[in-house]
């Protein structure tokens, strides 16, 4: 399945880009994808994320579909 | 969805405008505003001259207008605004603007210090702080 997922700051910095398709294992979870993503990206290993779906916050395994919007979101800065 | 971002600076003339559009609200009685500037910070020797602000955007304002809801449900809001800067900010300008408006004092001075610690907290915008040699470093809310 293919899984449109963005990138921000520290994040897209890394992976050099601000969004990718990623091919995901079915059926896909936030768990299977994350092995994906650093699989391809080492590095997130050592950077500090927290991931959204559909643009909310998860805390728990998420299962996601082909129209789920994924994003890594390294810490926030506003203000 | 309400768009709170502005490219670049938030200008005082801006801010200006702001107080000046709610003179006809003759309801409010007291404004409260938060201004955050982008500090000089030094860190390991170096000083930082500008934040390069980049954000979720949509998710973001989706946020920004949760917590105005929020903050008119908890305490007795005339108005509330929010403007978060995007982009280049330099050093000693404005990259946050909330400005809250009630009837009387408290409301305000509460909903405040209430949203902004949301903005603070919960809010998918980063920074990137720039020093004087161009290297940079990930801004991180404490």
């Amino acid at each position: 399945m293919e899984i449109r997922v963005h990138y921000f700051g520290m994040i897209a910095e890394n992976t050099g880009t601000n969004s990718e398709y990623i091919t995901t294992p079915q059926p896909s979870d936030t768990k299977n994808l994350k092995m994906v993503l650093l699989e391809k990206y080492p590095i997130l290993e050592k950077l500090e994320f927290n991931i959204a779906v559909d643009q909310k916050l998860i805390n728990q395994n998420t299962s996601i579909s082909n129209n789920t919007e994924i994003a890594l979101l390294p810490p926030f800065a506003g203000g | 969805m309400k768009n709170s971002f502005r490219p670049g600076p938030i200008a005082s003339e801006f801010i200006g405008d702001a107080i000046k559009k709610h003179q006809s609200k003759t309801s409010i009685g007291a404004h409260d505003i938060f201004l955050g500037q982008v500090r000089a910070d030094n860190i390991e020797g170096k000083e930082v001259k500008a934040i390069e602000y980049t954000a979720y955007e949509e998710m973001a304002n989706k946020a920004f207008h949760e917590i105005r809801e929020a903050a008119f449900e908890k305490f007795d809001l005339t108005c509330s605004h929010i403007y978060h800067s995007l982009g280049t900010v330099l050093v000693g300008e404005i990259c946050l603007f909330v400005f809250v408006s009630s009837a009387h004092r408290k409301a305000s001075f509460e909903a405040i210090e209430y949203m902004v610690e949301r903005i603070k907290k919960e809010v998918p915008v980063f920074g990137k702080e720039v020093f004087e040699d161009n290297t940079h470093v990930w801004k991180v809310n404490k």
